[in-house]
Order: structure tokens, then sequence, then C-alpha cells
């Protein structure tokens, strides 16, 4: 079974948002890295760029699949997780905390809200 | 979704599931890469139960495949094996087969589960004037590939009476031990007779074993060669694929796209252009003849995979496109093959885009490994 963890919101794309004060972590859900099995590269957006909702900022890279990067909310980048770029199977081992993929500062702190909570998260992935 | 026979032990097993070809089946166990490994070193197991079997009978069953068959099968003996094509009459390849010869009068196909009803029809429609039958065994057997440089070891020890360290490669025989076992407790049997056959052949590049054996008793089968061999683990269909592509063979699907011939894809040796006739024989001389095409490796030099249907750039011109590619595990990088237009075959470096970006490949030869 995938670990949800209580305190974060999630994305229908299999992402996970972490509130940090005024900025917020964003990585992608242990059900997202067991599904696509080993990543061995990840592509990560620089600091400075600004994103808007439901665009790619990025993708992970199995041996067997590659899986887009969904932006969850408006938001620029202020810290990429460099050291998961160099080991990416870190993603794996450790998706919520030291496989996290970037740091953002929000456009709209309310957009945190309207995230999937992870009840709704939880029901998603059942359903598949 | 079919399922194999196998589909509640894969469960237990722990695997990740994947359709292939209207199949539910084990896309790994653990690890891909651990199992990919593990084959190149000692031995795994590959449910392959969704693979074709059809056999060809009668009086007329080698005229017929040296007419359907691009391979030349005038040489074989008992038991042994070739690989070729059947293409249609634009050199189309219908499907990539294994043809083994069982006896004067029979050859046994082993063809890809997406076209087994293709491979069958179009066969059927060739057979006037030739006595023959064709059958197709497919929903009878299911089919295990033991694969690795130690699966002889484990195999010879679990069938002692089959002598399968003398068997040589590309050759099937019976399996004495379970024919022994198991015929009794067929509740149908096939009506080749042959219940239990295994070759040496399979799609790793490693030494290995297919096993042709009922769906009705493979999952005793199965069982017990993985309890009396704990070395040989379960494998899916994930490290089937990198496995086969590092070695650099074709997959129907991935290669032989619509328009393509074998040729195209460096498979000469397998199409016998001395032979009378084959279907497709014109359309693929004229094909080699015109040689536009190029089948070429590459590696990726950025940090990146390219995978099938990715395109393939020289200064932002379209030069071909990649038919297969993956990640190595052995080599730790992107290696594939692609088809490119034969002006560019000299070039040493081409780019291909990989989502939006253009990324750094360079042309080496294939197998890889």
């Amino acid at each position: 079974m995938s670990e949800i963890k209580k305190d974060l919101k999630y994305t229908e794309e299999h992402e996970w948002v972490m509130k940090e004060g005024e900025t917020m972590l964003i990585g992608i859900t242990d059900h997202a890295q067991d599904s696509l099995g080993e990543i061995v590269y990840l592509e990560l957006p620089s600091v400075g760029d600004e994103l808007s909702k439901s665009t790619t900022f990025g993708a992970v890279e199995s041996t067997k699949s590659v899986s887009d990067l969904y932006t969850p909310i408006d938001c620029e980048v202020v810290e990429v997780n460099s050291e998961a770029e160099t080991s990416p199977e870190l993603i794996n081992n450790s998706p919520y905390k030291d496989g996290w993929l970037i740091k953002v500062r929000p456009s709209n702190q309310d957009d945190y809200d309207s995230l999937l909570s992870p009840d709704d998260y939880e029901s998603l992935i059942n359903e598949k | 979704m079919k399922s194999t026979p196998l589909y509640n032990i894969h469960q237990e097993n722990g695997a990740k599931f994947t359709e292939f070809n209207g199949w539910n089946m084990p896309l790994w166990f653990s690890s891909l890469e651990q199992e990919h490994i593990h084959v190149r070193r000692d031995s795994g197991a590959f449910d392959v139960s969704h693979m074709g079997e059809i056999e060809v009978i009668g009086k007329d069953a080698f005229s017929f495949m040296d007419l359907t068959f691009t391979n030349n099968i005038s040489r074989l003996g008992l038991g042994q094996a070739r690989y070729g094509f059947f293409c249609d009459h634009q050199g189309n390849v219908i499907d990539d087969v294994i043809a083994y010869k069982l006896s004067d009068d029979r050859f046994f196909l082993c063809v890809n589960a997406g076209n087994i009803e293709q491979v069958f029809l179009w066969l059927e429609s060739n057979c006037e004037g030739f006595d023959i039958n064709l059958k197709n065994l497919s929903s009878f057997y299911g089919q295990i590939a033991i694969q690795g440089p130690n699966s002889y070891k484990y195999l010879s020890k679990i069938y002692p009476d089959t002598n399968i360290e003398e068997l040589k490669k590309y050759t099937i025989t019976k399996i004495i031990d379970l024919d022994k076992e198991l015929t009794n407790k067929l509740s149908n049997k096939c009506p080749n007779q042959d219940n239990f056959l295994i070759a040496r052949t399979g799609y790793t590049g490693e030494d290995g074993f297919e096993l042709f054996v009922p769906n009705e008793v493979l999952p005793e089968i199965y069982k017990s060669i993985l309890e009396s061999s704990p070395n040989i683990k379960p494998c899916g269909l994930g490290s089937r694929d990198t496995l086969r592509i590092e070695k650099g063979f074709p997959l129907h699907g991935n290669e032989f796209g619509k328009g393509t011939v074998p040729s195209d894809f460096n498979l000469n040796k397998f199409i016998d252009q001395t032979k009378n006739n084959f279907i497709g024989k014109d359309a693929i001389i004229k094909k080699c003849e015109s040689n536009e095409l190029s089948f070429v490796g590459f590696e990726m030099e950025d940090k990146s995979i390219a995978r099938s249907g990715y395109e393939i750039y020289l200064n932002d011109n379209k030069i071909g496109s990649v038919t297969s590619g993956t990640f190595s595990p052995i080599l730790k990088k992107g290696i594939g093959m692609a088809l490119i237009d034969s002006k560019f075959s000299d070039l040493s470096n081409f780019q291909i885009k990989i989502r939006k970006n253009l990324k750094n490949a360079k042309k080496v030869s294939y197998p890889f490994l």
C-alpha cells in the first residue's frame, strides 16, 4: 500500500504540496514513484521560472516510462532539489522528504486550499 | 483483458501488471533493473503465455512454409528452428516468427501475441492448393521462458531425463520428464501429441529456453521450477524489453512499421533471396535496391532517454525516428535503435527531440553489449 501523508495536499497528477511558511515544496507521491519504478533521470525547471497551473514543469523518467510533472498552482520557482537531479533514486527512496522536487512561491496563497485533501487523493488512487 | 493461468501466482509474487496486446501481464516484480541484471548474470523466468503457437501439418507442410516464410527451411533437421518473417506481397511484415520443424510434415510456429489472428487468417488465405492443416494451439499452450547463463544448469537438474545440456541452440525437443509425470493428468491433450516441448531459444540475448506446456498444468510447472531453483527469479515484460533492446533485437509493433520491409532493419540474413519464391520477395528485393532507409543504433550523450516514436533531427531537419529506446540497466545510459533516411547513414551524431528539447545522441553499433 502506498503511503499518503496526512499533512500534505495532493493533485490528480500524483504530486504533493507542502506548505512551508510563504513557500511551498512540491514532489511526487509514493504511489507515483511506485508506479514508475526506478527513476533514472529528472528534469526540473530553473530557479526564477514562472510556472502556471496545469502546465508541465519537468519530467521524471524511469527505465520503462516517462511522466510529465504538472504545476499544481501558479508560482515562481525559488529552489530546485539538485541532489535529486544527480541522484534520482532519492525520489524512490524518500518521495516525501529527500526526494522533493521544487520549492516555489505561490502567486496566490489561497490556491493551496483548492488542492486535494489526503482523503480525496486516497479515493482517487483507489478508483484506478 | 485476458490473463494467463499464472496470474494469481504473479500476484502472490508481488507483480506490478501492465496491459500488453490485450493481456494483463507482469511488468516487473520487485525491480525491473534487478531482474534485468539477474538474467544477464544468472537466470530468470518470464511468463510469455500470451505468445501464440500455430502448427502447419500435412504432406505439403514444407512447400507451404517455403512459400510463406522468408527464411530457408529446406536444410532444417528434425527439431531445428529458423527465425524469419511472414510478409504480405508489399513486403510488410505480418509477423516475425520462429518456425520449428517437428517432423517432415509438421512445422510449429511461435508467433507474437498481438498477431495470432492475423497470422492464422493470412496463412489460411494462402493455403489453397496445399495439402495441409492449420492448427491454432495458442489457447492450449502456455509458455515460460527461462533465460540467463545458468538456466541450463538449473533446468538440467529439474528435468534430468530430457538431456537439456545437449540441446543445441535453436532446437526443440520433448520434455520427457513432464511427459511421463503429467500426460495422464491432462484432461485435454494436444492434438499433435507433443504436450510438453522445450526449445533452446529466447529473446534476451542470453542462453536460455522456452517451454511450451499445456495451460492446464502451467501453474504447477511454473511453481515447481521456481521452488526447485530459487536462483531462477520471476521477471516481467519490462526487463524482457530492456534485455532485447540491449541486444538490438526487433519487436513487432516498434520495428516493422507499415511501408517498411524486414531488410530495412538489417535482417537480410533471415530472408533467403536465393529461394525460388516466397510471398513478398519481389517487393523486398526492390526495396533493398532502392536503399532508402538505414537502421542504426544510438546512445544518448545527454542525460535523457529516447523512446519509440521520438523524432531524429539534423540541423532542424527531421531525418528519421526512434523505433525502440530505453535506459540500459547495464550501460547506465539511454540507448536505442532508429530508422533514418539512408542519405544520412554516415552521420556520427544527431539530435533527438525529447519532449520540447533536442538532445544529443551519437550513432553506435548494436548489439550494445
